[in-house]
C-alpha cells in the first residue's frame, strides 16, 4: 500500500477504486503499481503539471448566470477512472440498444406515430414537449437517423449497478474534454499509457468526421463539412473549435453561411463554396429565424428549407429534443420493448412524472427525499436536490411544480459511486458519473470511455461543469484474452 | 470462437407498397454449444417488433408496416460465442439398426418429404450407391456429403430460393441451400433423420470457404443416442464452431431468414441489397 492512499476512506459508498480501505480493485492494479507508488508531494507536483497543460491549451468553459462571466478552467483530477473490459461491453451494448430505440422513436414520432397510436406513449406527453417540432412532421431525414451524436449520462448506485440518468440528444458537449484529459494524462506521465492495456480515444475526431460524411447527399463524393457555432460567447466555443480542428473542417457562424437555390454556401476568400453537412452546435430555436425564433441572429435564414430539400444535412437533426425530454425519458424502457422486443440492458433511474396526478402528489409529499428536475433544462440548472435543500427552497419548488406539473420530474436520490480525488495533499472520495459518446453513422460506435465528471464539492451529487464539477480521464481496458 | 455479426437487408420498391407483413429468423440460436451475448434487430420504417417460437422452436420476430413505403431495411447485430459440437470427436460406429429402435416421434417430420425435399426412388437409388453396404450412420452421412461436394457444381445464380431438390438432383448444380436440400433428401431416403440449418459461416481472412458472403445453410443428421450433428456439403466439412446456427426445420421453408408479403403493384421490388459481415473477436 503506497503512502498516497494511506488515509483514504472509501466510506459506505460504492468506491470505483477501492473495494475496502486497503484493497484496490483488480483493474486498478496497473495504476497502483505506477502512479500509486508516488509520494504525496511527488503526486501533487504531477497534478500541478497537468493543470498547467490545461491552462496553456486554453481548455475553458463559461458559466452562465455568473457575473464574473469569464472563462474558467475545467478542473481536472489526475487519477484516472478505470472500467474493466467486461463491464464496458455491457455498457456499450446498453448504449447501442438505447440509441437505436431513441432514433426509431424519433422517426416514428415524426412519421407514422405508431407508438402513440398503439397507446404506449401518450400523445399529450409528446406534443407538450417543448422540443417537439410539429413543423417537422413527415420530413425525410438522411438514412432515417435523427441522433448522430449522443451523450448519455450514466451513474452507478451503491451496489455498483449502472443506470441511465439522462440522454443528451440535442448538442451533447464535453467530447473535447475527454480528448484533452487523455492528452494531459499522456503529457504528465509519458509512456504510462503505452505500458497499460488502455483503449485509445483519439480516433474520435476521425470517427465524428466519418459519421457526418455518411449524412451527405449520396451524389457527393467529397462532402464539405462544417461546424456551426453560435460564436465566441458560447460556453462551449472552445469545444467547437477543438472538434473542427480534430476533424480538419471549417468552423463557421450563421453569418458565414448563405442560402441560394435551396442550397447552403459558405463565404470564403475565394467566393462561395457549397456546404453538404453541418455539425450544428446551435439549438433548434436559433437555427433558422424564418422557422423558429424570429429574433435569432445566430442561425441561417432558409436553412430548414435547404435541409428539407435534402441538399444539406444537419447533425443532429431537428426536433431530437423530444427524445431527451426528461418526462419522455421515463418511457424509454417501453420504447426499447416496443421497437426492439427487448428489455433495457441499462435501466433507467425510477422516475416520477409531474404530469401524472398521482405521481405529482407523491413528489410534493416527498420533496426532501427526491431530486426534482425541470424537464427542459440541462446542465444542472433548474434542479432541487431534496436532502440538501432548505425548507424555503422546497416550498418555492412545490409552488412551481403545482403551477406547471408537466415541467417537472422527480427521482430518488441515488448513492452515486465515488472515486478518489486529490485534494491538495491527500485523496478524498467524490461522487462521479460517466458520459460516454455514441456516434451513429452507417453503424453505431461507442467511444471506449467518455467523460467522467466529478462533483468536487464534498458530499455534492451535482457533477455538471456549470455547477463546479471537474473531470477525470476515463480508461477502458482491453480484454486480457484478446 | 467469438463473433460479431452485422447483417443488413434492404428492399427497394419502384412504387410505394403498403401492408407489409414479415417474419424474421435472424436471431442466432442459443444452446449448450453457443451463447448469444448480444442481439439487436432494427427495422426501418420503425414498427413494433414482436416474437413467437415456431414448431421447431426457432425464435421468430414479426412486424408489420401498414403505411406506404418505398424501402424496407432489416438490420441485425449479434455477438455470439460458439464451441464445436465435435469437441468429443465424431459420433462414429453407431449402427443403422439403432435408427429403428431409437425412433422418437419428434424425429418423424425429418424422415419424409417436405416442401423442397422429396424422398423419391431416384434419390433412394443414389443413397444406396453412396451407402455402399456400410452399416454406420454418421460415416454414411459423411459419405453423402463428400459425394455431393465432389459431383455437384457450386454455381451461384444457377438456382433461386424456391428451387426444389429434384431440380438440383437433375442439373447437378446449385448453392448451399440446394446442397443442403439434396443431402437431406438422400439421408432421409436411407432412414437417417435430417434437417435444414440456416445460419452464418465465418470465412476467416485467408479461408476459401464458400457461402460467407450471404447467409449460409447446411444440414444436420440425427445420430441415435448422440443428438444432432451438422455437416456442410457446400464446403465438405463438419459444421464446427465457425458455423453460427440461427434456425432449423424440415427445409428452407421452415428456416428462411426473411419471409413476408406486401401489397403493391406487380414487380414493385426494384432492388435487394445485402450486407453481411462476420468478424472474429478473439484470436
Amino acid at each position: 500500500m503506497s503512502s498516497l492512499f494511506n488515509d483514504y476512506q472509501p466510506g459506505s459508498f460504492f468506491d470505483e477504486m477501492f473495494s475496502t480501505p486497503d484493497a484496490a480493485r483488480e483493474h486498478y492494479a496497473g495504476i497502483m503499481g505506477s502512479i500509486g507508488t508516488l509520494t504525496p508531494p511527488e503526486y501533487a507536483a504531477r497534478q500541478r503539471t497537468a493543470d498547467a497543460v490545461f491552462l496553456r491549451q486554453g481548455v475553458t468553459f463559461t458559466v452562465y448566470g455568473d457575473d464574473q462571466g469569464t472563462e474558467r478552467i475545467f478542473p481536472f483530477d489526475l487519477m484516472p477512472r478505470i472500467i474493466p473490459h467486461k463491464e464496458w461491453e455491457r455498457v456499450e451494448s446498453g448504449l447501442i440498444q438505447r440509441i437505436t430505440a431513441l432514433n426509431m422513436f424519433l422517426d416514428d414520432v415524426y412519421h407514422g406515430q405508431k407508438i402513440i397510436n398503439d397507446g404506449i406513449v401518450p400523445r399529450e406527453l409528446v406534443e407538450s414537449a417543448s422540443h417537439f417540432r410539429p413543423e417537422f412532421m413527415g420530413v425525410k431525414v438522411p438514412h432515417g437517423i435523427y441522433i448522430h451524436i449522443c451523450g448519455t449520462d450514466l451513474v452507478r448506485d451503491g451496489k455498483g449497478d449502472y443506470y441511465v440518468l439522462e440522454d443528451n440528444a440535442r448538442c451533447p458537449s464535453g467530447a473535447s474534454y475527454m480528448l484533452e484529459n487523455r492528452n494531459a494524462m499522456k503529457r504528465t506521465f509519458p509512456g504510462l499509457l503505452q505500458s497499460l492495456p488502455v483503449r485509445p480515444v483519439d480516433a474520435y475526431g476521425s470517427m465524428l468526421r466519418e459519421t457526418l460524411a455518411h449524412l451527405a447527399p449520396p451524389s457527393v463524393i467529397d462532402p464539405n463539412i462544417v461546424v456551426l457555432t453560435p460564436g465566441v460567447f458560447n460556453s462551449a466555443y472552445f469545444e467547437h473549435c477543438y472538434l473542427a480542428k480534430q476533424m480538419g473542417v471549417p468552423i463557421v457562424e450563421g453569418r458565414d453561411l448563405v442560402l441560394k437555390n435551396d442550397r447552403i454556401f459558405m463565404r470564403t476568400t475565394k467566393g462561395l463554396k457549397q456546404v453538404h453537412v453541418i455539425y450544428r452546435r446551435i439549438d433548434d430555436d436559433f437555427l433558422d429565424p424564418l422557422v423558429f425564433r424570429k429574433d435569432s441572429l445566430l442561425g441561417v435564414p432558409g436553412l430548414v428549407k435547404a435541409y428539407q430539400s435534402g441538399h444539406v444535412a444537419l447533425a443532429n437533426s431537428i426536433g431530437t429534443g423530444v427524445a431527451d425530454d426528461k418526462a419522455v425519458y421515463a418511457l424509454v424502457p417501453k420504447m426499447i420493448k416496443y421497437y426492439l422486443d427487448q428489455d433495457p440492458i441499462l435501466p433507467n433511474v425510477p422516475t416520477y412524472l409531474g404530469v401524472d396526478p398521482k405521481e405529482c402528489e407523491y413528489i410534493l409529499a416527498n420533496l426532501p427525499n427526491l431530486v426534482v428536475k425541470a424537464v427542459n433544462e440541462s446542465g444542472g440548472y433548474g434542479m432541487l436536490m431534496g436532502p440538501h435543500s432548505t425548507k424555503e427552497e422546497q416550498e418555492k419548488f412545490a409552488e412551481r411544480i403545482r403551477a406547471n406539473p408537466r415541467n417537472y420530474i422527480a427521482q430518488p436520490v441515488l448513492q452515486l459511486s465515488r472515486h478518489p480525488v486529490f485534494q491538495g495533499d491527500h485523496f478524498e472520495g467524490r461522487h462521479i458519473d460517466l458520459r460516454p459518446y455514441v456516434l451513429y453513422g452507417d453503424r453505431i460506435h461507442v467511444v471506449p470511455g467518455g467523460l467522467t465528471r466529478v462533483a468536487l464539492k464534498k458530499g455534492s451529487l451535482v457533477v455538471n461543469s456549470s455547477q463546479g464539477g471537474g473531470s477525470k480521464d476515463t480508461w477502458v481496458l482491453w480484454d486480457d484474452q484478446e | 470462437m467469438r463473433f460479431r455479426v452485422f447483417h443488413r437487408t434492404r428492399y427497394l420498391y419502384r412504387a410505394p407498397v403498403r401492408d407489409s407483413y414479415n417474419e424474421l429468423r435472424l436471431r442466432p440460436a442459443t444452446d449448450d454449444k453457443s451463447r448469444l451475448e448480444f442481439f439487436l434487430l432494427k427495422i426501418h420504417p420503425p414498427a413494433r417488433l414482436q416474437h413467437f417460437r415456431d414448431n421447431w422452436f426457432n425464435y421468430v420476430h414479426f412486424f408489420e408496416v401498414p403505411e406506404a413505403h418505398t424501402s424496407l431495411t432489416i438490420e441485425s447485430q449479434s455477438t455470439i460465442n460458439t464451441t464445436s459440437p465435435y469437441q468429443d470427436g465424431k459420433p462414429l460406429g453407431v449402427r443403422f439398426e439403432t435408427l429403428k429402435t431409437d425412433l422418437d416421434d419428434m424425429l418423424q417430420p425429418f424422415l419424409g418429404g417436405s416442401k423442397y425435399v422429396d424422398v423419391s426412388p431416384e434419390v433412394w437409388r443414389l443413397g444406396i450407391d453412396i451407402r455402399d453396404g456400410s452399416d454406420h450412420v454418421f460415416e454414411v452421412a459423411e459419405a453423402v456429403m463428400h459425394h455431393i461436394f465432389r459431383e455437384w457444381t457450386y454455381a451461384p445464380n444457377s438456382t433461386n430460393v424456391s428451387t426444389h431438390m429434384n431440380e438440383v438432383l437433375a442439373t447437378k448444380r446449385g448453392v448451399c441451400q440446394d446442397f443442403a436440400h439434396l443431402m437431406i433428401g438422400i439421408c432421409r431416403s436411407l432412414g437417417i433423420p435430417a434437417r435444414y440449418v440456416s445460419g452464418y459461416l465465418y470465412n476467416g481472412p485467408q479461408s476459401q470457404l464458400r457461402g460467407a458472403q450471404a447467409s449460409h445453410a447446411w444440414c444436420e443428421v440425427h445420430i441415435p443416442g448422440k443428438g444432432w450433428f451438422g455437416l456442410d456439403p457446400t464446403n465438405n466439412v463438419v459444421a464446427d464452431e465457425r458455423h453460427i446456427k440461427i434456425a432449423t426445420g424440415r427445409d428452407y421453408h421452415d428456416a428462411a431468414p426473411i419471409t413476408g408479403h406486401f401489397d403493391g403493384p406487380h414487380g414493385a421490388t426494384s432492388g435487394l441489397q445485402v450486407e453481411l459481415e462476420v468478424r472474429r473477436m478473439d484470436g
